[in-house]
């Protein structure tokens, strides 16, 4: 479906390259996470592959047809690209209606399928009679669906979300992303999403790759990256982890989670370990201990009456099925 | 998997690397602000390379009134200035600091001597001349013909200088009270902490730190007096603009009055060049620091009355005597002057200034979106150069657009474009393209990019985003800017008085031609409406300006 190729892009006057060499590949109907810290330059390689950008290097392919390469042979300008975009603040037309929004990217088809096309966009978003409003008497939540009923109203071969919840309060963003979701999948909608959190990606990918630095460092399906991350900053993007080194492999991050503790050694696979700080953060104890080969490692539990700083303990980790 | 780019050298990376951007930098939009920006520039240019060419009767010129062109556009230079300054200053310094009675009233009262062209105000000062006449032939008796020589001539300076000055000066009170205006509150107070008078404050502090303002002021007053025609013509005070036009109609001299506006605009591209040169060095100067804005000191006593004077004098004689001396002659001819004839040229002249206006209007639209597309600085730098129009005087651009036009009709063996509609509408543009591309661009870069870039994914052209997004977005600036572009060209002469078509006269060459024949009281129903649609385009300039101070 979207393919991109060793794509590159430096901004005039910047000192390194917003995007560098990033290679990725999209099937039709999937949903792909980008997530990485604000000027990762996760947005940049989004506004690549709408055309809003042109790249330095490498080439994008839609549908298998070149759109956009170094040299511009192919240059497919945005409004021949057949994307939907999703701003971060929707970035409505202001002196536009609602419905006038929605109905803006439409073909000049009859007027009664356009209208029939805006009603039903607006069902699909949840804001059946909105049509007449304007954006300015739209809540937060409420632009960003019009947005997003806008951006698919056209019926686009992909869908790009540029951080669509990032100016919502928590409650409103959890609640919107997950209608979203329900959304892309009812449309069967090809689509990426940039975002910075990673509960947002964990929710709403069926891949994600995490960016950094220009870069992407790991792709994978939410359970592969939340328990195989592939390196500490991969691991630290969704939460805690444990390093731990297996003799004879590479070090692996461990969630809490699959970590127990046992005050007497059970098996053979079990590490000894020493308590060294316990605290109580209400739901449960976060328990601090250091391994032999002075490691530290988090673990949560339900009550830790018997634990005591300083005493001796093993830790159990149960391994993944993937 | 194939690496094209890590077996090609770097040589060829780096040409392929601009190759590219050339690539990405060609469309419609840049070969249209190519295209155009040439066009603006080519009839100054011709005027520029003029410098190079003699005509047949230059020695004759430089050997008779030559010189006294440049003297007299000297003198009244220095003179409009020192008298805009005595006019400017002080007014906009009580109005920014003090307050008075009257303070609200002069604050935009005192701009509102612009909307009367140099040419009407001359129309009506020059009574003053004649009616020291008596005073004059008293002199001759008593003093002899060179001492009546002298003194009608110093008259006639005097007045000619008063006069204009009278309607340029708030170009300087403008930019003086937006300088005094934004100077920090912490600076004057210092400056009294530190055992210093008012007027030591102003002389030492707030002066100082005006300077950029002050010059920058001034030199739009320079550039006004010496693109003036009908002022100086009426007093007859032969400066360098009315040297083009003796030199081209009187003596026939093409050539050289082709070389006499490459001199003129020469030297307002130095004016320019100076006036930038001396702003920039000042920029560093100036605290971006918001900070508290001066508090108005309240005025007591003589210093009160003096206040209230000062402000008046420069508004009486810019404003309200000419205005109701032109409202006393319409009472007097209103009846013969507004015949069916006077109404015929009076749509003529609202037709051509309206239909330039919204072409003009169009254009610079498209001008200044292209370079929103463009972000990349050639297209900007192109804009900018394309603003050499407005500086050059109208004269100037008239001789340019003569000459390009007459070298077209050559290619076509007639006068097919010379003495039409085109050439005066292209001369129109050229001069006041900027007018409306300043506001609009302004306009253009407060629609933010997204916008542009939603009607884009969304499937829309770059033109189709610009009509459907853009121009509803910034419809208000859009609608004022063709109003000033439509004033500007309504009060035009001296371009006009050049280009005009045969028996097409606008309602400047009207009141002039009228003025001209002596018959001066007629001439005040078209000097008032030029006058009032002069101040309905500062009334718009104003609200403009008030408004991006807001954002």
């Amino acid at each position: 479906m979207l393919s991109v190729k060793d794509i590159s892009r430096q901004y005039a006057g910047a000192l390194r390259p917003a995007v560098s060499k990033v290679s990725l590949d999209l099937r039709q109907g999937e949903i792909l996470v980008l997530v990485g810290e604000s000027g990762s330059g996760k947005s940049t390689l989004l506004r690549l592959i709408a055309g809003l950008e042109a790249p330095d290097h490498g080439e994008v392919f839609i549908e298998g047809r070149r759109v956009a390469d170094a040299f511009g042979h192919d240059w497919v300008p945005p409004e021949k690209r057949e994307i939907g975009f999703v701003f971060q603040d929707g970035a409505l037309f202001p002196h536009l209606t609602v419905a006038q929004n929605i109905g803006y990217g439409l073909a000049k088809s009859g007027k009664g399928s356009r209208v029939e096309t805006v009603r039903s966009m607006l069902e699909t978003v949840g804001l059946a009679g909105f049509e007449e409003r304007y954006p300015h008497q739209l809540s937060g939540g409420e632009s960003q669906r019009v947005a997003v009923a806008r951006a698919l109203a056209p019926q686009p071969k992909l869908i790009l979300l540029d951080e669509p919840f990032s100016n919502l309060d928590p409650a409103l963003r959890r609640s919107l992303r997950d209608e979203i979701k329900e959304i892309l999948l009812k449309v069967e909608a090809t689509a990426i999403m940039v975002t910075h959190d990673a509960e947002d990606a964990l929710a709403v990918g069926d891949r994600i790759a995490v960016f950094r630095e220009a870069k992407i460092e790991q792709v994978g399906t939410p359970s592969e990256l939340y328990h195989h991350p592939k390196n500490a900053y991969c691991a630290r993007i969704f939460g805690r982890a444990n390093r731990v080194d297996f003799p004879g492999s590479d070090p692996e991050w461990v969630r809490p989670e699959r970590m127990t503790l046992l005050s007497e050694r059970g098996s053979a696979h079990d590490v000894e370990v020493q308590i060294v700080q316990l605290k109580n953060v209400g739901r449960h104890i976060e328990v601090t201990v250091e391994c032999l080969d002075r490691e530290f490692w988090t673990l949560f539990l339900g009550n830790g009456e018997e634990l005591e700083r300083g005493k001796k303990a093993w830790v159990r980790i149960e391994s993944v099925s993937m | 998997m194939k690496r094209v780019g890590s077996r090609v050298p770097v040589q060829l990376l780096v040409i392929s690397t601009i190759q590219k951007q050339w690539r990405r930098e060609i469309s419609g939009w840049s070969i249209f602000t190519v295209l155009l920006g040439l066009a603006i520039i080519l009839p100054i240019a011709i005027v520029l390379s003029g410098l190079f060419q003699e005509g047949p009767k230059w020695d004759h010129l430089a050997s008779t009134t030559l010189s006294s062109y440049f003297t007299n556009t000297l003198i009244l230079i220095f003179n409009v200035s020192v008298i805009s300054i005595a006019f400017a200053i002080l007014p906009a310094w009580l109005v920014s600091t003090c307050d008075f009675p009257g303070r609200r009233f002069f604050e935009w009262g005192l701009i509102m001597p612009l909307a009367i062209p140099t040419y009407v105000a001359a129309f009506v000062y020059f009574q003053v001349p004649d009616a020291a006449i008596p005073l004059l032939i008293s002199i001759r008796s008593q003093f002899g013909v060179e001492a009546f020589i002298l003194a009608e001539k110093e008259l006639r300076y005097g007045v000619l200088s008063c006069t204009m000055a009278g309607v340029l000066f708030p170009y300087l009170y403008i930019s003086a009270r937006a300088s005094f205006s934004q100077q920090r509150q912490a600076m004057i107070e210092a400056s009294f902490m530190l055992g210093k008078s008012s007027r030591a404050t102003f002389f030492k502090v707030a002066l100082p730190l005006s300077r950029p303002a002050i010059v920058a002021g001034l030199s739009l007053i320079l550039m006004e007096v010496i693109n003036d025609y009908g002022a100086v013509n009426f007093f007859g005070v032969p400066t360098l603009t009315e040297g083009i036009f003796r030199t081209w109609f009187g003596l026939q001299d093409r050539s050289s009055a082709v070389r006499l506006a490459g001199i003129v605009v020469l030297a307002v591209f130095v004016i320019l060049a100076l006036e930038r040169a001396q702003r920039g060095r000042a920029r560093f100067s100036q605290s971006s620091q918001m900070s508290a804005p001066i508090s108005r000191r309240k005025l007591k006593g003589l210093k009160r009355v003096m206040s209230v004077l000062v402000c008046l004098i420069p508004l009486a004689i810019g404003l309200l005597l000419p205005v109701s001396q032109l409202i006393t002659w319409s009472a007097m001819t209103y009846r013969e002057v507004l015949n069916p004839d006077f109404f015929v040229q009076l749509g003529r002249s609202l037709g051509l200034s309206l239909g330039a206006a919204v072409i003009i209007t169009a254009v610079a639209t498209l001008f200044a979106y292209a370079a929103k597309l463009h972000p990349a600085g050639w297209l900007r730098f192109l804009n900018r150069f394309s603003t050499l129009g407005y500086a050059s005087p109208g004269a100037v651009i008239a001789i340019g657009v003569m000459v390009l036009f007459g070298a077209i009709d050559r290619l076509f063996g007639s006068a097919v474009v010379s003495g039409t509609m085109l050439a005066i509408g292209f001369a129109y543009l050229v001069r006041f393209l900027t007018v409306a591309y300043q506001p609009i661009d302004a306009g253009l870069s407060q629609v933010c990019g997204r916008m542009d870039e939603s009607s884009r994914v969304l499937g829309k052209s770059p033109l189709e985003t610009l009509v459907r997004i853009n121009i509803p977005l910034i419809k208000g600036t859009f609608i004022a800017s063709a109003i000033l572009v439509f004033v500007d060209i309504l009060k035009e002469l001296p371009l006009t008085l050049i280009l005009r078509p045969a028996n097409f006269d606008t309602l400047a060459t009207t009141a002039f031609g009228l003025a001209k024949e002596g018959r001066i009281q007629e001439c005040a129903v078209p000097s008032l409406i030029i006058v009032m649609a002069g101040a309905s385009g500062l009334a718009i300039l104003y609200r403009l300006s008030s408004f991006t101070e807001k954002r």
